[in-house]
């Protein structure tokens, strides 16, 4: 199982081919669970970020960013699949050493692990029925809205929109029939996504683009040395271009958030969304 | 009390088949009303098979049954109704184990004839008297003795008042010291004038208490009188050595 | 080794956070869990005993189609089960409940419990001895008045150990309920746990609603079994079994 994750990690890190890797010291103090070796967790199921690819390998925006930052620091890499609802947990107790999930920082979760700067700025928008679009987020008030299940998005979506009844489904697949079947009246979701869902179903349309938070790589509270080490490697792969070549490949459709170009001045940009 | 009316028995050219078995052999046979005919022989005779003909526990293949007036094995028969006529009581009791032994004399008064609970009840206490359980009621199956439960057994068909009565080994599955006091009580029940078909291997209540005995063999019926010609003088080599053997 | 006794603690059982999420386990999801519960298991036994009683019938008109349900309702992953219900109707156009997921999914659970509650009632009905059925026959007793007189209240009584076990997996089988979408106010045991511990990256909300299902089912067990010992039927059987 090592050898082939080692293997698959190894063949990802070379289609990437572009930019020499550039590498990066590891403090002596950061700590690994397998020496040499940066564990990850990834998702089967979010595509494109991180999911699971027809031939069985890890694959997606997140799970190419992490082989690459393992890379320069001269580390393998490995990926394990689990579940959102354990992730935090379970790098908390040192099963991985980092995930290759998009986290939502909320202050809850930055009391159970720490997290690296900033990796994406979520960008979220309703989904409604051309029929009944929604077309601000305050045309939420007082609407049926799925979202998915412990997202953190629920919160904020309350606060923007108060009065608005938010269901809970597990996933985006539920909460799209649910839609469709006119059980709720939008669904509430990231922006790459709703742009995905909008692409494929004709009826469907978006609504306002909204700011929710940032989301980063999570590290156990205990090892600041790796903390530093991902979040020096993250500046660099942000610099010189590595991950807004890699973001132009996965999500061809949505804009990089201004945030993220704040975040980390200088910066290559992408080109315009079509 | 209203008399019951007794019916009597009577078998025209029966056949029966189990698979590829056949059981009965184009038996003709007449059951006197309001008397006791026992059938003896031995086993797989199909005598229990015959009997259980009479309430269409078994269809016969061919042939015609007439109980009383009826034709049973004619199409459209009632079949329900049939068996509210003609009585069973079986070796091995098949008292309602979840019901106690007034429920179990109870339940057809109350289901099939429609009775009220109070008129069941007293209904059922007379027969139970009658059988020596006054007192029983609120005793469960368990309880009681193989003996006990075959008195419930014979309260609950009597109950409903046949006009036949059918007894398939009545006393085969009990311990010897109660196979007495049943028989006792299926003669007091002769005595009171009840058409009783009974296949048994007691031969001295054949003797004492049968108007008529049959004796079956291998699906056929071989020979039938009056028990004293049966016991005393019978005919066919195969009785001669079935008697010989049980006797 | 005492550090892996600490984590361990602090992920499954960490006070603070069980304290957080009791007063919304009680309030919301435990009667919302007992409900759909109840309803699922109702609709199971009704609709499991009618099944049952078909598939011991001597017509294929009648047994075969019983079959096909049992064999397809208890192969299918249940979730899928509880999708075609709750999502697959109101797309298909037939949104019979309106927008409420507890309808549905009381509708898919009983269906579902229903498959597995005829295979058992089937056990427990051709357990009843023939015998006794031919003496109620004999006595002129219909073939609908012996089951239900006759057959039926023995059948049932000789399998409430596994009806049992199968009324603690539709506790369970509740949280099924999730996959069509709830509102805060609508949580059961289980979704509420599941919120906190993502929350709140811990799983100690998880142990507490395991505490709370077991408050259901172990005393529901102590009961069914003080029932059957009520009833006398762990006593010996009457001889007429010989």
């Amino acid at each position: 199982m090592n050898l082939r994750a080692t293997l698959s990690g190894v063949s990802v890190a070379m289609a990437l081919s572009l930019t020499p890797a550039l590498a990066q010291e590891l403090p002596a103090d950061a700590k690994l669970i397998v020496p040499g070796q940066l564990t990850v967790a990834y998702r089967t199921d979010d595509r494109p970020v991180s999911f699971i690819d027809e031939a069985g390998k890890p694959a997606g925006f997140l799970v190419e960013l992490e082989t690459e930052i393992a890379s320069r620091l001269g580390l393998k890499v490995e990926f394990i699949a689990t579940d959102f609802a354990s992730m935090l947990p379970a790098v908390r107790n040192k099963l991985y050493d980092t995930a290759a999930f998009q986290v939502l920082v909320t202050p809850e979760r930055e009391e159970v692990v720490s997290f690296t700067t900033p990796v994406g700025y979520s960008m979220s928008q309703l989904v409604s029925l051309k029929s009944a679009p929604i077309e601000m987020i305050d045309g939420a008030v007082g609407k049926a809205v799925a979202v998915t299940r412990g997202s953190a998005l629920i919160p904020m979506l309350e606060e923007m929109a108060p009065g608005v009844v938010v269901r809970e489904f597990p996933n985006i697949a539920s909460s799209l029939n649910a839609l469709l079947g006119g059980q709720v009246d939008a669904l509430f979701t990231g922006l790459n996504v709703a742009t995905d869902l909008v692409k494929d179903h004709a009826e469907l349309t978006t609504s306002q683009v909204v700011a929710t938070g940032h989301t980063a790589f999570p590290v156990a509270s205990d090892n600041p040395g790796l903390k530093k080490a991902l979040d020096e490697t993250l500046a660099a792969v942000m610099m010189d271009g590595t991950f807004t070549a890699a973001y132009t490949k996965w999500l061809p459709d949505v804009p990089i958030p201004e945030e993220l170009y704040a975040q980390y001045p200088g910066m290559p940009q992408r080109d315009p969304v079509q | 009390m209203p008399e019951t009316s007794r019916a009597g028995i009577r078998f025209k050219a029966i056949n029966k088949t189990f698979g590829t078995v056949q059981v009965l052999h184009d038996i003709t046979l007449d059951i006197p009303a309001a008397a006791t005919t026992c059938v003896i022989g031995p086993s797989g005779s199909g005598k229990s098979t015959l009997l259980r003909c009479t309430n269409l526990l078994e269809l016969p293949e061919s042939g015609r049954i007439l109980v009383g007036e009826e034709e049973i094995t004619a199409p459209g028969t009632d079949i329900d109704n049939l068996r509210r006529r003609v009585g069973m009581v079986f070796q091995h009791f098949f008292l309602f184990e979840h019901l106690d032994v007034m429920g179990n004399v109870t339940l057809a008064l109350r289901k099939v004839r429609g009775m009220g609970k109070d008129e069941a009840e007293s209904h059922a206490l007379e027969k139970l008297k009658s059988v020596g359980l006054g007192g029983y009621e609120r005793r469960k199956a368990s309880e009681l003795s193989g003996g006990q439960q075959q008195r419930v057994a014979i309260a609950r068909s009597l109950a409903m008042d046949p006009e036949v009565m059918l007894f398939d080994e009545a006393t085969s599955a009990l311990d010897p010291e109660l196979v007495k006091g049943i028989l006792d009580l299926m003669g007091e029940l002769a005595r009171t004038g009840m058409t009783m078909m009974v296949v048994t291997h007691e031969m001295r209540f054949a003797r004492e208490v049968a108007s008529k005995v049959v004796f079956m063999d291998e699906g056929r019926l071989v020979e039938q009188g009056h028990p004293d010609d049966i016991f005393d003088n019978p005919q066919s080599p195969r009785l001669r050595h079935f008697l010989d053997q049980v006797l | 080794m005492f550090e892996s006794l600490l984590r361990v603690q602090q992920t499954f059982f960490d006070m603070n956070v069980i304290g957080r999420v009791l007063p919304q386990l009680f309030m919301v999801g435990l009667p919302n869990t007992l409900l759909l519960a109840i309803i699922s298991s109702l609709i199971g036994i009704v609709l499991g005993m009618l099944v049952a009683i078909g598939l011991s019938s001597r017509n294929l008109a009648v047994r075969l189609p019983c079959r096909t349900y049992v064999d397809v309702l208890r192969g299918l992953p249940h979730i899928l089960t509880v999708y075609i219900i709750g999502q697959g109707l109101p797309i298909a156009g037939l949104a019979l409940f309106g927008r409420n997921p507890y309808a549905y999914a009381a509708i898919a659970i009983g269906i579902i419990e229903a498959a597995y509650m005829a295979e058992i009632f089937r056990a427990g009905l051709q357990s009843v001895q023939k015998g006794q059925i031919e003496a109620a026959r004999s006595l002129g007793m219909s073939a609908a008045s012996t089951m239900r007189y006759i057959i039926i209240p023995q059948g049932v009584r000789r399998v409430l150990p596994p009806l049992t076990s199968q009324f603690i997996l539709v506790i369970k089988a509740t949280s099924l309920v999730f996959l069509l979408g709830l509102t805060t106010q609508q949580r059961e045991l289980f979704s509420i746990a599941q919120d906190a511990a993502i929350n709140g990256a811990n799983l100690s909300p998880l142990t507490a609603a395991g505490l709370f299902y077991l408050m259901l089912t172990v005393p529901m067990t102590y009961a069914v079994n003080a029932w059957e010992r009520r009833m006398g039927l762990s006593g010996k059987r009457g001889q007429a079994d010989a």
